[in-house]
């Protein structure tokens, strides 16, 4: 008895340790009283993990389920827990899309209500707003569900500190209680958990610097004339600088009638802090038990900001609180209360940040000078709004979001009566609202200009409108959420039975809309023989109340094998076979679904206000007449898309669990999908709606590779994860393609079709005996696109896959060992066989804008040999032009692979006596970064962030997390 | 204990009963503020409210004109004008012959069809609604009725014969594919349906409040232009034989039906011509339009076209007309620059010109928004650098506001005239010109727009032939309905365009001269191409050729 006793302390000291930077409760004895230093452990791998409503047996777990837990969260400083998932779940693939949030900044109005209004690939399947505009996540392709606590809900901001765990459930059976939603796979997040124990206050306070990265490199004036009169020599045109604008612009002898502003360097700051702090406290007895968390961040953006009045930073401070209560009515009885609020209060220069940044990548540097001779604002005709004055002088918007979540979990077991019996119900009542008050204002330019005899003249552009002070709601969304489950568990021997039926509803309403509501009535049983063969099914009657009366409810099931080998007596009695832990083989197959309906897109509708609307005017006063309008054939038959999906892995347990290798095998064939058909000949007269069409394969590998281990008192440890992901179109009703390279069927989903560029054309003759675009003389120095067809045209029937056909791979190695009070972690992450377009163009849209300094790399006769971009040209060009024309190319098309240091932790944890000596229970220093190394195959931009938005940053944070 | 489990077990009956409380509805199934067609062809609404919104819908499928090719002017595809950027434009690529299957900056296709299905809906629909007031009701029909024809005459004259749909609405699960019928099926159906609705239309002049609606004038003059294209060379007998593109052989009747179909709207005695030129754009009610698309009041048009740098009224300065459009502007006394006796002076291009040179271009030198506009090398509106600016020297001055004395630009009319009494003139000239020769209801006909503008004297020399006749007015078509994009179809129609296109269009490069005068140089600007073996017609866009098998493409492409 004893020896158990010192058994299921360790065991729970164990649990301890690595679950979390929960501190090892320290055990006291009668005698004596030991210190024991809390070694931290980076990786954890707990004996229950988290599912979908629930926690099981790592044992039971048949499905594809990988976990981080905290410590692998607060690693990463950010101003979101999505960015430290990157390259540290196989399956899981993130990409950045820019570097600061998005705001909101229209305000909610009745006609965002659009009846027969699709979702688009970004709003697919999400019931309201989300909090996550940086890190787009595709979870084996699909854009995954977020559920939080039990409920689904796109929250990304919860403090790390705050999170236990965050899973992704990959297959069929993990999801499929979610029924007419499951498809896509989950992402569960769950946060911490109140735990029986003394009271305790862990504090953590870090600050970071964040440092903009891959910053692109403006041409300076002078170059930009003199490429900009080259550009028009090529078009025949007579220059537009002359020789003296070209020394001015040099010399910068005239600041004011030849400006030469690097915008970047003149609005964006070199760097900008970001700071948290955050309180967790738990505690309690037998009877109740209590976690709260309180957080705060304070991110600044990277404006160089001057104006006295008022600021304009971009900022967020954000303030969080999570409590949790878990109350034990009596031992069969217990009750979790939980409860989340979150304000955020955002900022941001009146000129918008996304217009500011956008504006600085298409300025150029001589458009305008920052400031006239006489301190006014300069600008131009082209340019009325002066991106310093968008910064410093046009007032700012404010933004709140205030989100509330109340969760509420009864259980009671009913083994008095039934053994193995419970009954659990779970509601959750949530809100959520952002505003904005938009105090912008729009301060004038002026054209600055020196006449011949010397006088000078200031003309007026841009409007001059007075701040404003508007408030208006931007969003708005209500959740409800019931659950009831009726399980039954209990062991006969080496058999364990279990069962469920399951009943939940989810309703959410988002702005105008009416409540959509989702339904699920679904019955598992599970069974298991000692430990070594494993079963479970689960029938799932869902729907979803936009789908048409009578189809709104369908079928959706899962079932799972699983067999251990190493219980065989084969393996666990041979003694030559004793390093063998566990050898698990586990198969998964289910059929899933996903509902994008929309919103009552099955029923024939006309839209008869709102700004959607068509608008006429009739009569001598042109007074207004609005329209009404039906924008889509209603599709009375639409239904969710639906999907087959089979998962087959292999867990192996090696060496007293040191190391251990996860192999995952999935062929997910995802059908009915949303398509608009391929027949749509106009002539009908109305666009034809989504349709119930195409079928997609998607089928890849996922490798998971952990070794723990030590050396005297050093812990070490090195994990991978490696995944490789094939997709493929196997229908998609193409209208009839003349050639077999431009059919989409049988391609990779999404493939990016283009012309196959063959260098340039070099020279005269070339250029005539070259295939063109229609209506487009070739000159030398034009991509030369090579004409599939050979019938002398370039057009669509030479347009071929430029993409990558190669499996998408994509792999994080995260390693890091322990010594003395040293931690030490550090994660690389990586994607290979990606591509993309780089849609950058000289002298952008009109003619007029920005050019950088990679287009010097252009054809000339004399570089005709080196070049690597083609002849410049003033404005849209009909042929190289990339994106105007859909002139997509291979010429644009650039290798996306990269790997980065994306996370490096080094901490440092008094040791216990020092810090008992200052009545601490723990005191820990640590540094931490993000970003802090880039190998990309193409450099010139960031892999990730490579549009005309806020750039990635590099962090570098130093904090102080102290246990009392 | 068993109290215990008692009071846990109420306490879940509660949590149920609420729950089931909660079930109750407190929403419709169905949003019950979303306009299903039950509402919109209410059989219990006698004013006809919602079917009048869905009729409204059908008009804003009207073309507007202005800048309607991306930024540019149709006419800028034509030898009149080119577009002011250096880029390539959409319109660039229209008058660099790159229409092609795939790519067409004047597709309508699919505008047009979605005209004609609402047109159709609301014929087929529209008896359901009780209307009270008949005449109204009939009025609506007719303008429905109009419209429709309108749409096919669109797609008729860009694409030659295309499918008829009569009354058929087709419905998600129909087939539709459906061949194209003859160009001669097409315009007798659109003028017989131009019979039809002008017999239920309003009569003209239309009421104040229902100013821009279709009316009797307005489909006889849409029928007058479709029988004049009918009756022109490329389809009259000269086009490459295949019915889809025109007549088998030429019949001069045909100019006879086109003259008398312009007559009858002459002899309305309704409309007239109305001066000053500038002014009927913009004014609220003009008495020579016939039929508009009528806009709110605004100034995009003045940004879009007027000239650059200007800080009173900063516009964009889009449209460059070229020097050919200039020349083709007479001098005041009525002859061609080209004639000796005209009194042209080359070093001083813009003066004692007509008058409606002015009233059309900018030219250096023009008053505008209480300055000048100065468009030589280096002056204000053609200062070099990136800047979007004219490239022939010539901004478009047409359509814009009078604010030659301004000093900003105010929201004012700006409606797009689809007809207007001139063209009728112009129209009847034509044709009667073709099928009678120059007798003197043709005399009458232009020289009464010769008098409108201001010529002095407006009176053409007695005796022209046919020959020289068809010259002077297919001339004063160029000028007097420039931009209004008439010259783009007219050198189609009368197959021309092989000899227009193909060659250099030219600007003018100005020096301004130390002592303040000017040097005036012709430079080529921009070359435009054209394929006379195919491009008369627009080819039938790739999309409907493989979603429909019996589509059969215009010959060339």
């Amino acid at each position: 008895m004893r020896n158990l006793f010192a058994t299921m302390t360790l065991l729970s000291l164990s649990f301890y340790q690595l679950s979390a930077q929960q501190p090892v409760d320290t055990p006291r004895t009668k005698d004596t009283a030991i210190y024991i230093q809390p070694v931290r452990h980076y990786l954890s791998a707990p004996t229950r993990v988290d599912v979908l409503y629930g926690t099981q047996n790592s044992e039971n777990i048949l499905g594809s389920v990988s976990s981080i837990y905290t410590n692998q969260l607060t690693s990463t400083p950010a101003s979101l827990y999505a960015y430290a998932l990157a390259g540290r779940l196989p399956g899981l693939y993130t990409q950045q899309t820019r570097g600061w949030t998005s705001t909101n900044n229209t305000a909610v109005t009745y006609s965002d209500a659009i009846f027969g209004q699709f979702p688009t690939t970004n709003t697919i399947g999400s019931k309201g707003p989300t909090d996550n505009t940086e890190i787009n996540l595709l979870l084996r392709g699909q854009a995954p569900v977020t559920i939080v606590d039990g409920v689904q809900r796109d929250i990304y901001t919860i403090d790390p500190e705050n999170i236990e765990s965050v899973s992704v459930l990959k297959d069929a059976l993990s999801s499929i209680l979610l029924g007419v939603r499951s498809s896509r796979g989950v992402i569960l997040v769950t946060t911490k958990k109140p735990v029986t124990g003394p009271t305790r206050l862990s504090f953590t306070a870090q600050t970071g610097v964040q440092m903009p990265l891959n910053l692109p490199q403006p041409l300076p004036a002078y170059q930009y004339d003199y490429l900009y009169n080259e550009a028009l020599g090529n078009q025949g045109l007579s220059p537009a600088y002359t020789y003296n604008d070209f020394e001015a612009y040099r010399t910068h002898s005239d600041p004011y009638g030849h400006p030469d502003v690097d915008w970047f360097n003149t609005l964006l700051k070199k760097s900008s802090l970001i700071s948290r702090y955050s309180l967790n406290i738990s505690g309690g007895g037998g009877a109740a038990r209590y976690t709260v968390g309180l957080g705060y961040l304070n991110q600044a953006g990277l404006f160089r900001t001057d104006n006295s009045n008022y600021n304009t930073q971009a900022q967020i401070k954000r303030y969080t609180i999570n409590t949790n209560i878990d109350v034990d009515v009596n031992k069969y009885f217990t009750t979790q209360l939980q409860l989340f609020a979150r304000i955020q209060d955002g900022n941001q220069p009146g000129g918008y940040t996304d217009n500011i940044i956008s504006g600085m990548y298409t300025t150029p540097n001589n458009a305008y000078p920052v400031f006239n001779p006489d301190g006014s604002l300069g600008g131009s005709q082209a340019y009325p709004r002066n991106l310093y004055g968008m910064v410093n002088r046009s007032g700012y918007v404010q933004d709140y979001t205030r989100d509330i979540n109340a969760n509420l979990t009864l259980k009671y077991r009913f083994d008095q009566f039934v053994k193995g019996l419970w009954f659990r119900a779970q509601s959750n009542l949530a809100v959520y609202a952002s505003n904005i008050t938009d105090r912008s204002a729009t301060a004038p330019s002026f054209k600055y200009s020196l006449s011949p005899a010397g006088d000078t003249s200031y003309s007026r552009y841009g409007s001059t409108l007075d701040q404003s002070n508007t408030f208006s709601l931007t969003s708005s969304a209500q959740y409800w959420y019931l659950q009831t489950a009726l399980g039954y568990d209990r062991e006969f021997g080496k058999h364990a039975i279990g069962g469920k039926i399951f009943y939940d509803r989810y309703e959410s309403i988002f702005n105008y809309d009416l409540p959509a509501t989702n339904q699920n009535m679904a019955a598992t049983v599970t069974y298991s023989y000692a430990k070594k063969y494993f079963a479970e099914a689960t029938v799932n009657r869902s729907g979803d109340d936009r789908y048409p009366p009578g189809k709104q409810f369908g079928w959706f099931y899962a079932a799972g094998l699983g067999w251990d080998m190493a219980k065989e007596d084969f393996i666990a009695h041979n003694n030559s076979l004793g390093w063998i832990d566990k050898i698990k083989w586990r198969v998964t197959y289910g059929r899933t679904g996903n509902d994008n309906v929309g919103y009552f897109t099955w029923r024939e509708s006309y839209t008869t206000s709102g700004v959607s609307v068509p608008v006429y005017q009739f009569g001598t006063g042109r007074s207004s007449v609005v329209g009404a309008q039906q924008n889509v054939l209603a599709n009375p038959n639409i239904s969710w898309e639906k999907g087959d999906k089979l998962n087959a892995g292999l867990d192996l347990s090696l060496f007293r669990n040191q190391l251990q290798f996860t192999a995952e095998y999935y062929n997910n064939k995802y059908f009915d999908l949303l398509q608009v058909r391929g027949k749509q000949s106009t002539i009908i007269g109305i666009s034809y709606p989504l349709e119930n069409i195409g079928i997609n394969r998607y089928t890849g590998f996922e490798f998971t590779t952990t070794y723990q281990g030590n050396y005297k008192s050093l812990n070490y440890f090195i994990t991978g994860n490696l995944t490789l992901e094939k997709t493929k179109v196997l229908f998609m009703d193409e209208t009839q393609r003349a050639y077999p390279w431009n059919k989409q069927t049988g391609q990779p989903v999404g493939m990016t079709f283009g012309y196959k560029v063959d260098g340039f054309i070099q020279s005269q003759q070339e250029a005539q005996n070259s295939a063109a675009i229609a209506g487009y003389t070739l000159q030398p120095g034009d991509l030369k696109y090579h004409d599939m067809n050979g019938d002398g045209v370039i057009n669509d029937y030479d347009k071929v896959p430029i993409g990558q056909k190669a499996p998408l791979l994509y792999y994080g190695i995260t390693a890091g060992f322990n010594i003395k009070g040293f931690d030490v972690s550090a994660l690389l992450q990586g994607v290979g066989n990606r591509s993309y377009i780089v849609p950058f163009y000289a002298f952008g849209g009109n003619g007029t804008s920005q050019a950088y300094n990679y287009i010097v790399g252009r054809w000339t006769p004399e570089t005709a040999q080196t070049a690597t971009y083609p002849r410049l040209t003033p404005g849209i060009n009909a042929s190289n032009d990339p994106y105007i024309f859909d002139r997509l190319s291979t010429q644009w098309m650039q290798n996306g692979n990269y790997f980065r240091l994306k996370n490096v932790e080094i901490g440092y944890t008094l040791p216990t006596r020092l810090a008992a000596q200052m009545k601490l229970y723990s005191v820990r220093f640590f540094a931490n970064g993000m970003n802090l190394f880039t190998h990309a195959a193409f450099g010139r931009v960031d892999p990730e962030v490579n549009t005309q938005v806020y750039p990635i940053q590099r962090v570098i944070n130093v904090g102080v997390n102290v246990k009392f | 204990m068993y109290m215990k489990t008692y009071k846990i077990v109420l306490s879940f009956a509660v949590m149920a009963t609420l729950t089931a409380a909660s079930c109750k509805k407190y929403y419709e199934s169905v949003p019950v503020e979303q306009v299903t067609p039950d509402y919109i062809w209410d059989t219990q609404d006698s004013v006809g409210g919602l079917a009048n919104n869905y009729l409204t819908t059908i008009y804003t499928y009207l073309p507007l004109g202005f800048n309607r090719i991306t930024t540019d002017f149709l006419d800028a595809a034509s030898d009149d004008a080119i577009s002011s950027q250096s880029g390539n434009t959409d319109i660039t690529t229209m008058a660099h012959g790159g229409i092609t299957v795939f790519t067409n900056p004047d597709n309508t296709w699919a505008n047009d069809y979605a005209g004609i299905r609402k047109a159709t809906i609301f014929l087929n629909n529209f008896h359901l609604v009780p209307m009270k007031n008949i005449y109204e009701r009939n009025a609506r029909l007719g303008e429905a009725r109009a419209l429709r024809a309108f749409f096919y005459w669109e797609l008729v004259r860009r694409w030659g014969g295309v499918p008829l749909l009569g009354d058929d609405v087709k419905g998600l699960t129909d087939n539709i594919e459906l061949p194209r019928r003859s160009f001669e099926s097409c315009i007798d159906y659109i003028v017989s349906e131009c019979d039809k609705a002008k017999d239920s239309l309003r009569t003209d002049p239309v009421d104040d409040n229902n100013l821009g609606r279709w009316t009797r004038a307005g489909a006889m003059a849409l029928k007058a232009q479709v029988l004049l294209f009918a009756a022109s060379p490329l389809y009259n007998g000269g086009n490459t034989g295949d019915s889809l593109n025109g007549y088998a052989s030429y019949d001069p009747n045909r100019w006879q039906l086109a003259a008398a179909a312009a007559k009858d709207v002459m002899n309305l005695n309704i409309y007239k011509l109305d001066s000053p030129l500038n002014q009927i754009f913009i004014e609220t009610k003009s008495p020579e339009i016939i039929f508009m698309k009528t806009q709110s009041t605004g100034k995009t048009v003045e940004l879009a076209n007027g000239p650059i740098n200007f800080s009173a009224g900063p516009a964009a300065g889009y449209t460059s007309p070229t020097q050919e459009l200039v020349d083709a502007f007479p001098m005041s006394n009525g002859k061609p620059i080209t004639d000796p006796a005209s009194g042209y002076d080359e070093n001083n291009p813009y003066t004692n010109r007509d008058p409606r040179l002015t009233a059309t271009i900018f030219c250096n030198g023009a008053p505008w928004l209480g300055g000048v506009v100065e468009t030589f090398d280096g002056g204000l509106s053609r200062p070099g650098g990136s800047v979007v600016q004219t490239r022939t020297s010539y901004y478009m001055r047409k359509f814009l506001g009078q604010y030659e004395t301004g000093s900003s630009f105010q929201n004012i009319v700006h409606d797009w005239s689809y007809y207007r009494y001139a063209e009728v003139l112009l129209n009847y000239a034509e044709a009667q010109n073709e099928f009678a020769g120059p007798d003197a209801s043709v005399y009458s006909a232009v020289e009464s727009i010769r008098q409108r503008a201001g010529l002095d004297p407006y009176t053409l020399d007695p005796g022209l032939t046919a020959d020289s006749m068809r010259t002077i007015i297919r001339n004063e078509r160029r000028i007097e309905l420039a931009f209004e994009e008439h010259r783009y179809w007219d050198i189609r129609r009368w197959k021309i365009a092989g000899s227009v296109y193909n060659k250099p269009l030219h600007g003018m490069e100005i020096i301004k001269n130390a002592i303040g005068t000017f040097t005036y140089a012709v430079q080529p600007v921009f070359t435009t191409s054209f394929d006379n073996a195919k491009m008369y017609f627009y080819p039938i866009p790739y999309t409907e050729m493989v979603s429909n098998n019996k589509m059969r493409q215009n010959p060339g492409w």
